[in-house]
């Protein structure tokens, strides 16, 4: 029906998947870090989230990341918690390969095995 | 009658004109004290006229651009009084909510609820909506629910009832340049971020903002958004500066007149610096602009906020603030109300916090500003509703001590002060909010000078100025019992809370 514009999938987003099972907190330290890094180069940026912790349980640890970016817009989605919803998430974004990056917590090795193994930049954090 | 697929609402406390006397809606942010919660209702926010379709004369001015640029993209929407959302439950697919303060922790009312203990109306009255069985209803068939508005980062600390109450997506910041397509994918039952922050490069630009459909509440339009200072605790300064040309506020100006709302309130962050020169008014645009207003609008005129230093220097370098005031707006009115901030009369503070608020005077003259304002306002019939801040970041007690003993030079100038406890907003949202027990006797003594001080000016304004209008006798009955019933109380408790702080 209505197609008048498309601002939620702007292209020139850089998307940042964080991946972690009961507790954000590393990953999300990590995410801001990269938002400061890329915010030279990107005004919007998509937080794709894998977790266990459901919505919109999952966003208490996400209150840092939008507590400190207030010069991007940012857009938040939940993904699921299985490999098979990263695996989706995987294919979903593999257009943007160049402008993705996975951070994922370092007791979920099945989870950054895979998005390395489609070679997505990765980072897991815990190391 | 229309079958709206997109409703757009929001409880009582926000829906309603506040018998036409925008300050009343403040009493909203406090709970009920010293009479029933149904009486504080109504002083506050009583019901507003609806048409047939149960669409509300007036509505909040931000509701009304949203509302206006999903009808100029050619959906099916509309504002409805909370009382009249059942007329919609068979064809609303969405269901949009806006509030300026959904669960009370902004400022005033996460004050009056730390004071009191006791769960401000506005907060109680929204829950009241969420939980009422039309809304329920609403859930179970499916109706999406979008919740914005400047409140809209509250919902992060409130994820409980986020998830209770089914919300599917919150949005944060200027909606113009996004909400259409996120209500096609809606619509569509496409998948939506849970939480969508709007950052100042995608604000809307002058021609993206739509002009309003219907009247806003008691006649609000605005005149520019953005701020040029740069205020460390305010997060409008984000964004970028626009004004809003004068035949698009004319035109916002009339189709509340047609509405039948013949006052008006200019909505700016800082009115004066409408066509500015940086943050130097400039005489042309404003003279301009409320000769414009005033031509058309009979009723009372107010601004919603005014920068102390642009009063001070439109005053002094232009003669501007008597030259609007006799000339123009009390040709029809005989006081004008509008929000000033003084937040911290601290040099030191002031400084580190807002250096550019004394802008163009150097912040070492901010105390000096904020008088030289007061009076000049005091001289021109402007009564000043100025908040102060408690607990900003790096405050000291040295900080509050010069606040509370500055005080004492606005004293004879008609004002009410309202003292504020810090709440992280701005370029300060990552700081700790000011909490109960951060509370020291150096801050109830500023608390205490600005009850007394406010006190004596509310008897005062209410006496020359305010709620005169016959049909208005109930009303200034309960705000005189009130003013009355506060005194009282302070008297009361106040030397109580002094020995238990020395403690």
């Amino acid at each position: 029906m209505f197609m008048k514009n498309n601002w939620l999938q702007n292209n020139n987003s850089f998307h940042i998947v964080l991946v972690f099972s009961d507790s954000g907190d590393l990953i999300v330290k990590e995410a801001l870090f990269k938002i400061y890094e890329l915010g030279s180069k990107f005004k919007v940026f998509d937080i794709h989230v894998v977790s266990p912790v459901n919505r919109p349980y999952y966003l208490k640890f996400l209150r840092e990341i939008m507590q400190n970016i207030i010069a991007f817009s940012l857009r938040v989605w939940y993904n699921g918690s299985s490999i098979e919803d990263l695996e989706k998430l995987i294919n979903d974004l593999a257009p943007w390969k160049n402008r993705t990056i996975f951070v994922v917590e370092k007791d979920m090795p099945e989870y950054y095995g895979l998005a390395r193994s489609f070679n997505f930049e990765t980072v897991v954090v815990g190391d | 009658m229309a079958g709206y697929e997109i409703v757009l609402t929001t409880d009582r406390t926000m829906m309603s004109n506040h018998h036409g006397k925008e300050f009343l809606g403040f009493l909203a942010t406090g709970p009920a004290i010293g009479m029933p919660e149904r009486l504080w209702l109504w002083l506050a926010a009583p019901k507003i006229k609806v048409d047939s379709e149960g669409r509300p004369l007036e509505a909040p001015y931000g509701m009304r651009k949203v509302e206006a640029k999903l009808i100029e993209e050619g959906f099916k929407a509309a504002i409805i009084d909370p009382d009249y959302l059942h007329k919609y439950l068979k064809t609303m697919k969405i269901l949009m909510l806006g509030h300026h303060d959904y669960f009370a922790y902004g400022p005033p009312s996460s004050e009056w609820w730390m004071l009191t203990g006791k769960e401000p109306i506005n907060r109680v009255s929204f829950k009241k909506l969420m939980e009422s069985p039309i809304v329920k209803k609403a859930k179970e068939k499916g109706v999406k629910i979008i919740v914005g508005g400047p409140a809209a980062w509250q919902w992060l600390w409130e994820l409980d009832l986020w998830k209770k109450w089914g919300v599917d997506t919150v949005i944060d910041g200027e909606v113009e340049r996004v909400i259409v397509d996120i209500v096609e994918k809606a619509l569509n039952n496409e998948p939506l971020p849970d939480y969508i922050y709007v950052g100042p490069h995608d604000s809307p630009s002058i021609d993206e903002i739509p002009t309003i459909k219907g009247a806003s509440v008691n006649g609000l339009v605005e005149i520019m958004r953005g701020c040029p200072r740069g205020c460390k605790f305010c997060s409008v300064t984000l964004r970028p500066l626009r004004y809003i040309p004068l035949d698009k506020i004319l035109k916002e100006i009339e189709i509340n007149k047609k509405y039948g709302v013949n006052t008006a309130i200019l909505h700016s962050e800082d009115v004066l610096l409408y066509g500015a020169d940086g943050v130097k008014p400039r005489p042309d645009p404003l003279i301009k602009l409320h000769e414009a207003v005033r031509r058309i609008v009979d009723g009372h005129l107010a601004w919603s906020h005014a920068s102390l230093a642009a009063i001070k220097y439109a005053e002094e370098k232009h003669k501007l603030v008597t030259k609007i005031m006799q000339d123009i707006v009390l040709t029809k009115q005989d006081f004008l109300g509008v929000e000033v901030g003084i937040e911290t009369l601290s040099v030191r503070l002031a400084k580190i916090i807002m250096p550019a608020k004394s802008a163009p005077y150097p912040p070492e003259e901010w105390p000096n500003v904020v008088e030289d304002a007061f009076r000049i306002m005091h001289e021109n019939h402007i009564v000043p509703a100025a908040t102060l801040i408690l607990g900003l970041p790096q405050e000291t007690l040295d900080d509050v001590i010069e606040t509370a003993e500055l005080l004492d030079r606005l004293k004879d100038y008609r004002s009410i002060i309202v003292p504020m406890f810090f709440v992280p907003l701005g370029a300060l949202k990552n700081r700790d909010w000011f909490r109960k027990n951060a509370v020291k006797p150096e801050h109830i003594e500023v608390m205490k000078k600005c009850l007394f001080h406010s006190l004596k000016w509310a008897e005062d304004i209410m006496n020359r100025f305010y709620l005169k209008e016959p049909y208005l006798a109930p009303v200034r009955l309960g705000i005189k019992l009130f003013i009355r019933y506060i005194k009282w109380k302070a008297n009361k408790v106040i030397p109580r809370l002094e020995t238990y702080m020395r403690k």
